[in-house]
């Protein structure tokens, strides 16, 4: 199945939905309701509320991030929101502003 | 893991919306986009938009090419080319200097072409038109010409976009006549005066310029930009011209 | 407006195999009407109906408006082209008009200024009614059915 790669000069003003992987190294702006994992590069941008099963952030993100199994917030990535996730890993380096609720 | 995808399917520079990702809302990038699965709203992109056979692509599009071979619903505007591969559906209209429809495509909507490839077009027409067989009319030669819509050959390419719209396809109404004007016919037919449109010399009066000095050429240009003149008064090129008479 | 003649048989009688030829210094105006292959390489103008395959050669014209069972397009044609079967519009040609036939092919290089309604089968989701009146009527007149 092909993966979604969202690239490096797309910016995306909308929302995003669906049953697939996604690879962000663009700009997102708006919302992200997937089912799968989100892979959010060095170069990407995040500026939506999420919904997913995982993500893993090495980029920006902002806005409020609900994982319904696992959030990582890689080093050198800044995030600025909520997160709720049951399993959430925060590397060393990575710069996070917002709240961490992992009862859901 | 997924990272790279990207280099797998079409190298650097790719972006591919998979075929269960829907996008709602506005794409925009420099770089070729693969969709497979559905974007609603609009796309603007400096490089190729590229519609998989299971893609659906509901938005205005602007793009440097775009080829489908899935579903377009939305106006498609290209900078270069248009390309529908056969099984693709676009509806909405095309805007791009280049189109090719396969067999096999479905369009519908309406098309136009840009760039130097209309006026030549239009500038072809005319040529092809004159050499026509004329029909004598038994009037006199000067025969009032009444007023004319601008005819490809005559009007400057930046005022009429779309010289082809203009002329509908009603040739039972069109005649050829023979104008004798004064540019041609120095003086010999200087007591026949009564056209309604001003002489040449009334023109090169008023531009200041010498009535003998070839007028009808020269005068025609700025009349017509400056628009101070009725319609009527655009001096005919010499020779045989075709009126519409409406 | 009766013909101008010209070497088209203006009704079908011929039973040979080669097609109808408009020569090149012929000019055509009024209506013509055929069942039989037509190729102009001269110029038709008013109108033209025919149960056959119509081509515009490269150094033709038609300024009419076009009924064929199928044409194809090498030269200029400013009017409206129904088909029954296909129109090819092909590398070199000019059509100012709007075009109707199930399958429609346009080839790189051709010149196309008009509408072309082929039938088109969204998948669901899509009301046709709605995708046409979402775009503004261009200028280009379009004889929608």
């Amino acid at each position: 199945m092909a993966n979604t790669v969202i690239g490096s000069t797309i910016v995306i003003d909308g929302e995003i939905t669906g049953d697939e992987d996604l690879v962000i190294q663009g700009t997102v702006k708006g919302r992200v309701s997937l089912r799968e994992n989100i892979l959010v590069e060095e170069s990407g941008v995040l500026e939506a509320n999420v919904e997913t099963a995982t993500i893993t952030i090495h980029g920006t993100v902002t806005g409020d991030v609900h994982a319904t199994e696992r959030a990582e917030l890689k080093s050198n990535c800044r995030v600025v929101g909520d997160i709720r996730a049951p399993r959430v890993l925060i590397a060393d380096g990575a710069s996070f502003k917002g709240s961490v609720d992992m009862d859901a | 893991m997924a990272r790279t995808q990207s280099q797998v399917v079409g190298g650097t520079g790719s972006t591919v919306i998979g075929p269960e990702i829907r996008v709602l809302g506005r794409v925009t990038g420099e770089e070729d986009l693969h969709v497979q699965g559905r974007i609603d709203g609009a796309i603007a992109l400096t490089e190729t938009l590229y519609v998989a056979a299971g893609g659906i692509v509901a938005a205005e599009v602007d793009a440097l090419n775009v080829v489908v071979s899935g579903v377009i619903v939305g106006n498609v505007t290209a900078r270069d080319c248009v390309t529908l591969h056969a099984g693709a559906k676009l509806v909405g209209d095309i805007t791009a200097p280049r189109l090719i429809i396969a067999d096999g495509a479905a369009f519908k909507g309406s098309v136009h072409m840009v760039g130097d490839g209309e006026e030549a077009s239009a500038a072809r027409w005319a040529a092809r038109a004159r050499p026509a067989p004329p029909r004598r009319v038994a009037a006199p030669e000067r025969v009032p010409v009444p007023p004319r819509r601008a005819t490809p050959a005559h009007v400057d390419p930046p005022r009429s976009p779309k010289p082809a719209a203009s002329s509908p396809t009603s040739a039972d109404d069109e005649t050829t006549i023979i104008v004798r004007h004064r540019a041609l016919a120095d003086g010999e037919d200087a007591g026949e005066d009564t056209s309604p449109k001003p002489e040449a010399a009334d023109v090169a009066r008023f531009r200041g310029v010498a009535a003998t000095r070839a007028p009808a050429r020269g005068a025609e240009a700025p009349a017509a930009a400056k628009g101070k003149l009725p319609a009527r008064a655009r001096i005919p090129k010499p020779g045989k011209r075709r009126v519409n008479r409406r | 407006m009766p013909p101008v003649a010209s070497r088209a048989p203006s009704t079908a009688s011929a039973s040979s195999d080669t097609s109808c030829v408009i020569g090149p210094k012929i000019v055509v105006r009024g209506a013509l009407s055929g069942e039989e292959d037509l190729v102009v390489e001269g110029r038709v103008e008013g109108r033209v109906t025919l149960v056959g395959h119509l081509v515009i050669a490269p150094g033709g014209s038609a300024l009419a408006d076009i009924d064929a069972t199928s044409v194809e397009v090498r030269g200029e044609v400013r009017g409206d082209i129904v088909a029954s079967r296909s129109i090819t519009i092909e590398r070199g040609a000019v059509v100012a008009g709007n075009v109707r036939a199930p399958r429609v092919m346009i080839h790189d290089g051709a010149h196309f200024d008009g509408a072309i309604d082929m039938d088109v089968a969204l998948p669901d989701g899509f009301a046709q009614g709605q995708a046409r009146g979402r775009s503004p009527g261009r200028s280009s007149a379009r004889a929608q059915s």
